[in-house]
């Protein structure tokens, strides 16, 4: 029975052709070749090589970060300028000394806190770490 | 061998070794896909660096959808083509098939090609006269024994296309070695 090339492909992968033809012999060849890998292989520093790339890439991309955070800074601080100087806007701390008087608050706001904080290093946190 | 999942989490923790073990474990599969399509040596190298230098900016983004070699695969096949677009070989599609098959299998003189070589030798230099697209699939099918899902994966074709393409390179590679079978007996 002729087998056609896609049944004689199949049959030569699973090494069941038994035609002895041309086209038998021809598709072993190939096959055998193709089942070789390739001779090439990467230089001996090919590793170190990709490190090192690796590397400055880091050191670049912490560079552009850094130069984003000044430009961001600056663009704050202009923002600002502009802000302040456009609306006429003045500092003003005058509403301080309408709640001076209850310094007892800001006491017990700061002790509240502080507690809140200690609450949550003492057992939330060690809790997580257990 | 280490498993993917702790591989990647050890790279993603700055482990360098980790990386230094993941190059060691994928370098042939990026060697193979690269290799098969540049072939200038220096530049093939540099391209294989660059692709190990990506994966390790997106291992943060490899979320085990596919297997670490499909995804590792993918990157260099892009990064393939993108070179060879770039040294401004043809890439669109594969060329129109029976003239293709004509001229491959009739225009060049096999005995040139074979030269001294062994017959292995001599299919691999018929098949870097194939298109990218067939030199890639076979690559993939028969050195890293990748199943057709996989490749698709990788090349972004359908399962079908993979198939054809497979289907069609090797009858091609065997017309070709048949002629050359038939005049070697003659000689």
């Amino acid at each position: 029975m002729k087998l056609t090339e896609e049944q004689l492909q199949e049959a030569i992968e699973r090494n069941t052709a038994e035609t002895g033809g041309d086209d038998e012999r021809a598709y072993q060849q190939v096959f055998a070749a193709l089942r070789r890998p390739s001779g090439r292989s990467f230089s001996a520093g090919f590793e170190d090589a990709v490190m090192d790339k690796v590397q400055q890439q880091q050191v670049r991309r912490r560079s552009r970060e850094y130069v984003w955070y000044i430009v961001g800074v600056v663009l704050m601080v202009i923002a600002t300028v502009v802000a302040v100087l456009w609306t006429g806007f003045q500092l003003n701390f005058g509403f301080l000394y309408s709640i001076s008087a209850y310094s007892g608050v800001f006491v017990f706001g700061g002790a509240f806190i502080l507690f809140l904080h200690l609450l949550d290093r003492r057992l939330l946190h060690n809790k997580k770490s257990v | 061998m280490i498993d993917d999942k702790v591989l990647v989490s050890r790279v993603l923790g700055g482990d360098t070794q980790a990386f230094r073990l993941l190059i060691r474990q994928h370098e042939r599969l990026v060697l193979h896909m690269v290799g098969r399509l540049i072939k200038n040596e220096a530049e093939c190298e540099e391209l294989c660096q660059d692709v190990f230098v990506r994966v390790y900016q997106k291992l943060g983004d490899f979320n085990f959808g596919s297997k670490l070699s499909t995804w590792i695969g993918t990157i260099a096949y892009r990064y393939a083509i993108n070179a060879l677009r770039k040294q401004k070989h043809a890439w669109s599609d594969i060329p129109d098939e029976e003239q293709f098959s004509s001229s491959f299998i009739e225009e060049s003189n096999p005995e040139t090609l074979v030269a001294e070589e062994d017959s292995d030798a001599f299919v691999m230099k018929l098949m870097n006269l194939l298109p990218p697209q067939y030199k890639v699939v076979l690559t993939l099918y028969h050195i890293e024994g990748m199943t057709y899902p996989e490749i698709g994966e990788i090349t972004g074709m359908p399962e079908g296309t993979v198939k054809s393409y497979l289907f069609r390179a090797r009858n091609l590679l065997k017309e070709k070695v048949k002629k050359y079978l038939g005049k070697e007996e003659l000689l």
